[in-house]
């Protein structure tokens, strides 16, 4: 039985392939995807990014919820933990939107050039696939738990990943003293390199 | 043509219309791959950038199907269509299934417009090919085989196949021609950098939000 699997697998995924291709309708989408090609070039000079860094770090830190803890009543309080967590909902979509579409216009500026790199376009798909995972993860957990407790979630997960790190550049230096270094190099901080 | 030719074959020697279906089979199948290489050629034909995606992506599954064939063949020396014949069939629907997947993500993934015509010969096709493997998988199965209930399937699924290229078929609608784009002829490389520019920044702008250092 386990060798059908993939049979069902490869059946099911063209399937449903199918289904959404056939409504999601290319045709119509392209006049729109044309007509956004221009705006790419007026959008890198805005002084505010669509997905701007201090509104989500101010959505996302602790200092407001400090306050509103120490200051006002219980009522209040679950009026701004409610609010903040429907802004910080806002705030993820718009972005994954904005990162959308910035892809939509890669898509159909690439799509008849030339000069395209199959290896380019594979590593943007799984960048894009980790965005999209990263943020979806992000708003089921706030949608679950709210803004604070996703925070300290996140906070506890980082710190697990940092000890886990720590226990590995341990073991590496037991089996071999070079690779720690390597480790320190290649490790940003957790952040991606572009 | 080739269901006449089984009518004739069981109106003459029912006998040996059994061994025939099966060949035809393979037949129809081989056919197959000539309506997916036309779907390729028709769909891209004016997309040199994603016709470059899919004809890597057709060769990666190429080339793991030639392995597979490979290592099945070092395996296995007494195999033999004739006695593995939903297998035999089964598998190359898979193969057909994983090719056309191998052009509908990119189709996707690039928005590429494609007609009334084409989009009806892909739909009713793939419908019919993912059918195919789905109860073809069923029948390769010992318990299933001498079942007659897998082998409708694939007859319903054909005639539901046929019904969709009747009606998408029915009058010419030729693809849409790609709109001159004027800033098309960018340096490919600019226009991936932007781009991974922008999501890179939104990870990082996410990580730092949501409180990852």
């Amino acid at each position: 039985m386990s060798q059908l699997i993939p049979y069902l697998c490869i059946g099911l995924l063209l399937l449903a392939l199918l289904a959404i291709w056939a409504l999601k309708n290319p045709g119509r989408r392209t006049k729109i995807v044309v007509e956004v090609l221009e705006p790419r070039k007026c959008r890198r000079s805005e002084p505010s990014t669509p997905l701007s860094r201090d509104l989500g770090e101010r959505i996302f830190r602790s200092h407001d919820w400090d306050f509103v803890t120490r200051k006002t009543s219980s009522d209040i309080q679950r009026i701004f933990r409610r609010e903040r967590a429907a802004l910080a909902i806002s705030w993820l979509r718009r972005g994954r939107r904005h990162v959308s579409q910035a892809m939509r216009e890669h898509a159909t500026a690439v799509r008849r050039n030339g000069d395209l790199q199959f290896a380019t376009e594979i590593r943007l798909a799984l960048r894009f696939a980790l965005f999209l995972a990263l943020c979806n993860f992000l708003i089921v957990l706030v949608r679950l738990h709210g803004l604070a407790h996703t925070r300290r979630l996140i906070e506890q997960s980082v710190l697990r990943s940092a000890r886990i790190r720590a226990t590995i550049e341990q073991l590496l230096a037991v089996v071999d003293p070079a690779k720690p270094e390597r480790l320190d190099k290649s490790y940003n901080g957790g952040a991606i390199r572009s | 043509m080739v269901s006449l030719l089984r009518f004739g074959v069981f109106t003459f020697d029912s006998g040996f219309y059994r061994t025939f279906y099966w060949y035809t089979e393979f037949l129809a199948a081989a056919v197959g791959y000539a309506v997916i290489v036309e779907i390729y050629w028709q769909t891209l034909r004016s997309y040199p950038g994603a016709a470059r995606v899919v004809r890597i992506l057709l060769l990666l599954v190429f080339a793991a199907v030639v392995l597979k064939v490979v290592t099945a063949q070092l395996g296995n020396s007494t195999w033999s269509p004739s006695t593995a014949s939903a297998q035999f069939e089964r598998n190359m629907r898979a193969v057909q299934a994983v090719l056309l997947l191998g052009i509908i993500i990119p189709l996707a993934y690039y928005a590429i417009p494609v007609g009334r015509n084409l989009r009806g010969i892909i739909l009713g096709y793939g419908f019919y090919v993912s059918a195919s493997v789905l109860s073809l998988a069923f029948g390769s199965l010992p318990e299933y085989g001498p079942k007659p209930g897998w082998r409708l399937v694939q007859p319903v699924a054909y005639v539901f196949a046929l019904l969709i290229w009747c009606i998408a078929l029915w009058s010419y609608h030729p693809n849409p021609e790609p709109e001159s784009e004027s800033t098309i002829d960018r340096d490919y490389r600019l226009i991936a950098e932007n781009t991974k520019r922008i999501v890179s920044r939104a990870i990082t702008f996410l990580r730092m939000g949501s409180g990852q250092p």
